[in-house]
């Protein structure tokens, strides 16, 4: 069967076969770029009922136009950073579906990640850290614990009258 | 071929996972079934449900979470497990102190929310003369029962009336309708004397903000209160403010003014005395977390993974040292947890050994008031005396009655007890200068007190430990028939 079709398809113009493995590939790779683009933003990570929360404070931070990735993600090299993200992957695939029962109320940064993500911080505010000297603890979150997660505990809203319904709405939960 | 249909049963396999790990028990039968009336806002419940079983389909997360309490655990000083105050660790002189009252025969340490009508029906401080108001923060009854019966309420028989009639409503321990409308299950205010009482202290109870009702659904009950004399109503002493101080003055002040002088008589000092109730509320409002606009529910009600995946607001109501991680870490985020959890416990330690120290001073001061009556003394010092030891007994019994040890005031509750103990030494010294001028001999005295506070920690039942209190030394002073109340 398999060598049937490639006889077959071998007999096909050459010009022909050239062009349309062309097209082929530039399909291929303009979509696996997007998947892969998609895979890493916020609307594919809130998916999950567990990021629902990190995802209301992220999108009202001053960090929302990038993407969840920009910051969880190492990026010195491509294939360390589908490495990271496809063991990050595997393990968030897991907690959701086999092993709900074993997510923690609170869930931190693992060591792993909270080294990337603070080379993240940095890479992006270099001058910052270049001009103002930064030495006083190890971690970036150690003093700025609240970007950009930390707005989701109490916004203004809870010094507003309670909007009627709104605990029914999403039966006071996530 | 075959590698090929391996990969294809592997993608399946991780879709079917991926689809069955999405849809769990948290969107379940219940659920669906309800969301046709959810999209008009409403639960579809009757706006009189008072059973909190009503609640249990529509809202499965929550109620699991709620009969956790259920759950009996200690924390060092508080807990939620069935025990007397009495018990040597807690507070040995109780029998003492509130002798001549309900107090002194049985007080426990508080369980969980749904004990709460188990609890009441069985305590020995229920009589036959008791009345409505001690079903006010019991049942979920209650607020139809005053819609009902109006002011009637508060002073009908308990065991005649009230307790039957909840018995026929189908009352449910203090639960769902007591902090939300069943029908749009918005947070809601259902016993009247909170408001009122903001309200004579000025506060707008109008248009309360979303952090204010995640306090005043617990504030409605967790609070300091009396029986008002004409109709027994259950009223909060708020009009001068939440310290003990202001409470005390509304007691000398506006209550007696209404006619309500004492909760009872002293057995061994024959003071008036006033009982405080769990101040909670007031305590924490005047206190660090308060000031800073922290509500009740922030700590006492923060977010569990309910269903491994969903979170939801706690519904089980007990220490925050048993949750430090979401109920502290959610502000404190920087801190180490065990140093906060040993920051509490320094609190803590320094608040109850303090309060053990005023409750003996405190005792020590009824004693020699009693040593006045029977030694002749005038009327006039003994009253003066009465004034310092109840005043005395009310700044310890704020904090004591309080289920903080301390930590919703730090500082307020060191305040107050530091009040305290200088009012039963004024009551001490005034008692030594009469006695002294009577020749009593202080010496002997100070022994028999000791005698007597041996005598009542020794005796192991706890209904009879106040009846060591008493001897032929100490008498009881108590009115023979004593005063009916209210």
């Amino acid at each position: 069967m398999l060598k049937r079709g490639i006889k077959k398809l071998l007999a096909i113009d050459k010009r022909v076969l050239i062009l349309g493995a062309l097209i082929a590939g530039v399909l291929f790779s303009f979509g696996t770029v997007k998947t892969m683009a998609y895979l890493d933003s916020p609307g594919f990570c809130q998916n999950c009922h567990t990021m629902k929360s990190v995802y209301t404070s992220f999108v009202d931070s001053t960090h929302a136009e990038l993407q969840c990735n920009d910051c969880h993600l190492p990026h010195e090299s491509e294939v360390g950073k589908l490495f990271f993200k496809g063991r990050a992957g595997m393990t968030h695939i897991f907690y959701n579906t086999l092993g709900t029962e074993d997510i923690p109320d609170r869930i931190y940064a693992t060591t792993r990640t909270l080294r990337v993500i603070n080379k993240n911080c940095a890479e992006c505010h270099k001058s910052t850290v270049d001009n103002v000297s930064h030495d006083a603890k190890e971690n970036c979150m150690s003093c700025h614990q609240t970007v950009p997660h930390g707005s989701d505990f109490k916004d203004d809203s809870y010094h507003q009258p309670p909007k009627s319904g709104e605990l029914l709405k999403n039966k006071g939960g996530f | 071929m075959n590698r090929f249909r391996y990969g294809a049963y592997l993608l399946l396999l991780v879709f079917v996972l991926i689809i069955t790990g999405c849809s769990s028990s948290s969107d379940s039968a219940g659920e669906k079934s309800a969301s046709a009336k959810e999209a008009k806002g409403t639960t579809g419940l009757s706006k009189d449900e008072i059973s909190n079983e009503a609640f249990k389909e529509l809202f499965p997360l929550q109620y699991n979470s709620y009969m956790k309490n259920e759950k009996m655990e200690d924390t060092k000083y508080n807990g939620s497990v069935k025990r007397s105050k009495y018990d040597p660790d807690k507070e040995p002189l109780l029998p003492v102190l509130f002798n001549g009252y309900g107090f002194a025969t049985e007080y426990n340490e508080d369980r969980g929310h749904v004990y709460a009508l188990e609890d009441v029906r069985d305590i020995k401080r229920i009589t036959d003369k008791s009345v409505g108001s001690c079903y006010t923060c019991k049942s979920t009854a209650v607020p139809q029962m005053i819609e009902e019966m109006g002011d009637e309420y508060w002073g009908a028989n308990f065991n005649q009336e009230i307790w039957p009639k909840g018995e026929a409503m189908g009352h449910s321990p203090i639960g769902c309708s007591d902090c939300h409308d069943p029908e749009t299950m918005d947070l809601r205010v259902t016993r009247p004397s909170f408001y009122k009482a903001l309200e004579a202290q000025g506060i707008d109870t109008s248009n309360p903000t979303k952090n204010d009702m995640r306090s005043y659904v617990c504030g409605q009950c967790h609070v300091e209160y009396h029986f008002a004399a004409d109709n027994s109503e259950v009223t909060f002493p708020w009009d001068n403010g939440f310290k003990p101080e202001d409470m005390y003055e509304y007691y000398n002040t506006i209550a007696k003014e209404n006619g309500f002088e004492k909760d009872w008589v002293h057995n061994i000092s024959g003071a008036p005395m006033l009982k405080a109730q769990h101040p909670e509320y007031e305590t924490h409002a005047s206190g660090t977390h308060g000031k800073a606009n922290v509500s009740c529910a922030d700590c006492h009600m923060p977010y569990e993974r309910v269903d491994g995946k969903r979170k939801i607001t706690s519904h089980y109501w007990t220490s925050p040292l048993k949750t430090m991680d979401t109920s502290c870490g959610q502000c404190h985020g920087d801190r180490d947890l065990d140093k906060l959890k040993d920051r509490v416990i320094e609190i803590q330690d320094a608040n109850v050994s303090a309060l053990h120290e005023a409750q003996d001073i405190s005792t020590t001061a009824h004693y020699y008031i009693n040593k006045m009556i029977t030694s002749g003394v005038s009327q006039d010092k003994i009253k003066q005396a009465q004034e310092f030891v109840r005043k005395g007994q009310w700044f310890w019994d704020i904090i004591a009655a309080e289920n903080s040890s301390g930590f919703h005031n730090p500082q307020g509750s060191m305040d107050s007890l530091r009040e305290s103990v200088v009012q039963s030494n004024n009551a001490i010294r005034l008692a030594t200068e009469e006695l002294v001028k009577k020749g009593v001999s202080i010496e002997e005295l100070n022994s028999e007190i000791e005698k007597a506070k041996s005598a009542v920690k020794a005796e192991t039942v706890n209904e009879k430990k106040k009846d060591h209190a008493l001897n032929s030394y100490f008498p009881a002073q108590q009115p023979v028939v004593p005063a009916v109340k209210k």
